[in-house]
């Protein structure tokens, strides 16, 4: 299960959705500036505050990175 | 009404009261969206760090009304944003300081500084100075440097007892 954490006006975010959805990979997306807990989960899985931050099995990538992202993903 | 009436929702959504601030200077300031970590940021967490926070606080609250008209220079070399900014003072949660949806704070604090042009606020980084009695002292332009702002906050924190 992959998890994307995001918020609404982040251009990095929309990216990152955009990429994922063109390589066909499926993800939850977890809006964290309504979804508390979901943030909380960011702060705790991640140890930052930054998005978007894609999480996959405890490792995850934070921005707007395509390498990073495919090697997380495959 | 007085500042200290305000309630306000911190980042995690919770209430937080303005009379929880009594006794301490506030710089109050609509803030950029979260991408790109501007000069005034870097102002402001100078600022914060050079009178602490037992006698003043900074308290942030971002807005995207201004977002569409954002300049993108120096921003796009970073691939990501950040929730609380690099800073280390409260952000609150996401607010509109102008028209039919904006904040009673935000309202209050325009009311109390009318410009020439009207009220409403022009730009990211209005800032709005308070004294430790609540009383709000001026609304200082987008383009005042947080640094500029010093002088007269060290003037008010050395009123406060």
């Amino acid at each position: 299960m992959i998890k994307v954490y995001t918020v609404p006006d982040c251009p990095w975010c929309a990216k990152v959705k955009k990429y994922l959805d063109s390589i066909g990979v499926e993800y939850q997306n977890i809006d964290v500036e309504e979804d508390y807990e979901g943030r909380q989960e960011l702060i705790d899985v991640t140890k930052q505050e930054s998005i978007p931050a894609t999480v996959k099995d405890g490792k995850f990538v934070i921005g707007f990175e395509k390498e990073q992202l495919d090697d997380l993903v495959k | 009404m007085n500042i200290y009436d305000f309630v306000v929702k911190n980042n995690m959504g919770k209430e937080v009261s303005l009379s929880e601030y009594k006794g301490k200077v506030l710089l109050i300031v609509n803030t950029a969206s979260k991408c790109g970590f501007t000069p005034q940021f870097a102002g402001l967490q100078k600022l914060y760090d050079n009178f602490g926070n037992e006698k003043f606080e900074i308290l942030a609250f971002p807005c995207n009304q201004f977002a569409n008209q954002e300049p993108k220079t120096d921003e796009e070399i970073k691939t990501f944003c950040t929730l609380n900014y690099g800073v280390t003072f409260p952000i609150f949660k996401k607010i509109e300081v102008n028209g039919q949806n904006a904040d009673p704070l935000f309202v209050y604090l325009r009311e109390k500084t009318p410009g020439l042009l009207g009220d409403a606020i022009k730009w990211n980084f209005t800032k709005f100075l308070i004294d430790s009695n609540g009383n709000v002292i001026k609304r200082y332009a987008p383009s005042t440097k947080p640094e500029s702002l010093e002088a007269k906050i060290k003037e008010l924190i050395d009123q406060v007892n």
